[in-house]
């Protein structure tokens, strides 16, 4: 999994590319986590480049969401491919997230 | 229905070897014929199940050992996980699992991530068995049929 990061005055965005599971969920948490320690917000989880996600992965969405709360952060999560989708609506979590279907729409925030 | 083929992959208890497991995994349901959408989801039950292991098993030390062994028939895929670890209670982990359920399907329950993995494998699987023994650790047994029609599309069954 690779990860880059731009921050800027409209927010932040962690653009994730590989597979997301439990050996590579830590590096994207305490991405997150930084972002979130210094309060950036919005913080966008571009997820285009994501295929496959377990379990693991969506705990650390559900923290990522959890931590932006505390300053009232809006966590959003956008371009999700089939498999992403399926793995949140199994979870149930798919009516948790502010999901946009892309990166401009999350940036807006504006679905 | 016959066994047509079977594998056997032991891999150690490192998150990194999951990539490894799926690939596997998802060639095997392709040779039964199961479709993409329902490849992955057993995929993501296999991994889960794996990761269980790996987290509450072995208690993330890479030391331990899984077996992998997917049996392929014509009517369905069967995946066993077998650990070497202490025996599980089943009453429990079955307790946990009914509560958690109810939590994901309540919406006024708080948000929590743990949990989701063993969920997502009842959610995906057409049998998921568990035995268990203190002296030759778990076996997890996970059932995938192909749709009774013969088509090759199989729905992935819901919690409700």
């Amino acid at each position: 999994m690779q990860l880059s990061v731009q921050v800027d005055d409209k927010g932040g965005v962690i653009s994730v590319q590989g597979d997301v599971d439990l050996y590579s969920s830590p590096e994207l948490r305490k991405a997150i986590a930084r972002l979130a320690k210094k309060k950036i917000a919005p913080l966008i989880v571009d997820l285009t480049s994501v295929e496959y996600m377990d379990s693991s992965g969506v705990a650390t969405l559900v923290e990522g969401m959890k931590l932006t709360g505390k300053y009232d952060g809006d966590f959003r999560i956008c371009c999700l491919s089939v498999g992403v989708r399926e793995v949140l609506e199994l979870a149930r979590l798919d009516r948790v997230f502010h999901i946009f279907e892309t990166r401009e729409a999350a940036q807006k925030g504006r679905s | 229905m016959t066994m047509r083929d079977a594998i056997d992959i032991t891999i150690p208890s490192d998150p990194k070897m999951m990539r490894l497991v799926r690939k596997t995994v998802a060639q095997a349901c392709e040779m039964v014929g199961f479709d993409s959408r329902v490849t992955h989801a057993i995929t993501l039950a296999v991994d889960e199940g794996c990761t269980n292991i790996i987290r509450h098993c072995y208690g993330g030390s890479l030391a331990g050992s899984i077996v992998v062994r997917i049996c392929l028939y014509g009517d369905r895929i069967e995946i066993f996980l077998r650990d070497f670890g202490d025996s599980i209670d089943l009453q429990r982990l079955q307790r946990c699992i009914e509560k958690r359920r109810r939590e994901i399907e309540s919406s006024k329950a708080p948000l929590r991530p743990g949990g989701l993995g063993v969920i997502l494998i009842h959610s995906v699987m057409d049998k998921v068995k568990y035995r268990t023994s203190s002296k030759s650790g778990t076996v997890l047994k996970l059932v995938k049929y192909l749709s009774a029609t013969g088509e090759k599309k199989v729905a992935i069954k819901r919690t409700s």
